[in-house]
């Protein structure tokens, strides 16, 4: 398996759950919302953790720089979790408005830090990574837990 | 390594560097506006002054505006290139882009020899220069669906300027031996088809999967169709010389291969896992159902005739939306995130910037210029009730615009922050 199919699979399934709380909200279901946010919340960190404890750390010996592009994830990464403490106090709230717009917010970032990671980093790291290496990485990503 | 593969460490350039140009593309809509009040049905005739300075007002003035805002916007996120000092570089094409599109405006009005100097120089300048600056960029890396697609919308607004450049130089009186005629639907062709609807093809690629969170288009679809219609293009140009009995034939396969990517996306947006449908959505769906119409008379005017105003408002409202859509979304985001980037406690959520009630009104009242536009081709006075319509359409763009900035700048200079080492954004 891909190091960018292991690690974008993540991704689409955090949009999923993005839209399925996105949806509870705008409908005013807020017990659905809340647990289908925590869900999205739970996964999108689970992802962040496996990136930032196994795959960042194997990037970074790859191109030799701890200082380049896996800093620069690791920032937005620090920006979703500021969002995400927004976008749960906007639920516990109830306060429909504030949480649409937080969404809106926290779909592009999302999105366009996916982008550059897909684009770029796992891309790079499949292009670079051997078969078995690869292998590795992907067992030791499943491994990581919250 | 970085450098082959095009990661930088620079993300987004600075906002003003985008809003700078969204804003003059704003304007230049309303001015655009202003004169369809004036001019009413009598820009029928599409080589009049007053049907030429509209069309480049919208094309230069607007469209130029927001892609090269978009792009320089857009450049760092799809490919990880970032632009070498871009405030001193989009100022100075910014400035060239207002200058050029303003004199030559005014060169179809009052034929000189020096305004057509002053318009080819200015427009050759902001054009050759972005355009120079971002292909070399774009050729460095490993594409996406969307940069590939975007290179070669490059590529084609290059040869439109250059065929722009020549007619320009007919018109002044230099003595070239190129049929004006030729070289004018080469240059329409390229423009329409190659530049305006390639670039919305390419972004629609990142857009659509992106921010409304649809099923991704088929990747062998998208990393061949912009090569196709391009390819074509230059097969017309081609035929233009020696087979002008294909001209036609060759210009409608691309008219329909646009018309199939747009139905193609109102698919993809009905197939949203977003619930939410806001107004840029809609302004999407509503470029991709104006382009298929447009596809339609294009069709019907082979058999019957159908007013050629009616067919350019059609397209003219395909290129429009998607710059609706595109604001709407990117500046609200655009504003929290560098912001919040630099550490502002206040950084205004997206809807404080622009509620969706007010891109919703805004899309009201861009609708109601559409309908008024097209009944206009036979009530006149239609002419003037869809002009004021846009008008306030783009009244409402440009005052969102200038509110993101007030308030991006407030926040900026009286805000309270934490500081953190963090990477320069």
């Amino acid at each position: 398996m891909e190091i960018s199919q292991y690690l974008i699979t993540d991704h689409r399934e955090c949009d999923n759950l993005f839209a399925k709380a996105e949806a509870a909200a705008a409908k005013g279901d807020f017990a659905t919302a809340k647990d289908e946010f925590l869900k999205f919340a739970d996964e999108t960190l689970l992802h962040f953790k496996k990136e930032e404890d196994e795959f960042f750390p194997k990037f970074e010996e790859i191109t030799g720089s701890s200082e380049g592009p896996t800093m620069v994830m690791k920032h937005e990464h620090e920006q979703v979790r500021g969002l995400m403490g927004k976008m749960a106090q906007a639920i516990e709230s109830e306060d429909k408005d504030a949480y649409l717009s937080l969404a809106e917010s926290m779909m592009i970032l999302l999105q366009q830090h996916n982008m550059k990671e897909e684009q770029m980093l796992y891309a790079m790291a499949d292009r670079v990574l051997q078969p078995d290496g690869k292998t590795e990485l992907i067992e030791k990503m499943k491994e990581v837990a919250l | 390594m970085f450098e082959n593969s095009g990661l930088s460490m620079d993300q987004a350039p600075p906002i003003v560097v985008v809003l700078r140009f969204f804003l003059t593309g704003s304007i230049f809509g309303i001015v655009a506006t202003v004169m369809l009040f004036f001019y009413g049905e009598s820009i029928s005739n599409f080589s009049s002054a007053k049907a030429l300075a509209l069309t480049h007002t919208l094309t230069l003035g607007v469209m130029a505006s927001f892609m090269f805002g978009a792009l320089y916007q857009m450049l760092p996120v799809l490919c990880g290139v970032a632009i070498k000092e871009p405030e001193t570089l989009a100022l100075r094409v910014n400035y060239a882009l207002i200058l050029g599109t303003i004199f030559l405006i005014i060169s179809f009005f009052i034929p000189s020899t020096t305004l057509y100097i002053i318009a080819a120089l200015s427009l050759a300048y902001a054009l050759f220069t972005t355009a120079y600056v971002m292909i070399k960029k774009l050729k460095t890396i490993s594409h996406s669906s969307s940069s590939r697609g975007m290179l070669l919308s490059l590529i084609s607004l290059v040869f439109v300027a250059i065929l722009g450049l020549l007619l320009l130089s007919l018109r002044g009186g230099f003595n070239i031996n190129i049929d004006y005629l030729s070289l004018k639907s080469a240059h329409f062709s390229f423009g329409l088809f190659g530049w305006i609807a390639l670039l919305i093809i390419s972004v629609s690629f990142q857009v659509i999967e992106m921010f409304y969170v649809t099923p991704p288009y088929n990747k062998k679809y998208a990393k061949y169709i912009p090569q196709i219609i391009i390819s074509l293009l230059f097969i017309n140009l081609i035929a233009a010389i020696f087979a002008p009995f294909l001209l036609n034939i060759i210009e409608y396969i691309v008219i329909i291969l646009v018309a199939l990517h747009a139905g193609l996306t109102l698919l993809k947006l009905k197939q949203k896992k977003r619930a939410v449908t806001d107004a840029t959505i809609l302004f999407w769906a509503f470029g991709m159902s104006s382009y298929i119409l447009f596809a339609i008379a294009y069709t019907l005017n082979l058999f019957i005739t159908i007013p050629t105003t009616l067919i350019a408002t059609l397209f003219a409202y395909f290129a429009l939306s998607i710059v609706f859509a595109m604001s709407y979304k990117i500046v609200p985001f655009l504003v929290w995130f560098h912001l919040n980037a630099k550490g502002y406690f206040e950084a205004p959520m997206m809807h404080e910037i622009a509620h969706p009630k007010y891109a919703r009104v805004n899309l009201y009242f861009f609708t109601a210029s559409f309908l008024s536009l097209l009944i206009a081709n036979y009530i006149t006075i239609f002419w003037q009730i869809g002009s004021i319509s846009l008008f306030i359409s783009f009244f409402m763009l440009f005052f969102m615009l200038y509110s993101a900035i007030k308030k991006y700048f407030h926040i900026l200079n009286t805000g309270k922050r934490f500081e953190f080492n963090m990477p320069k954004i």
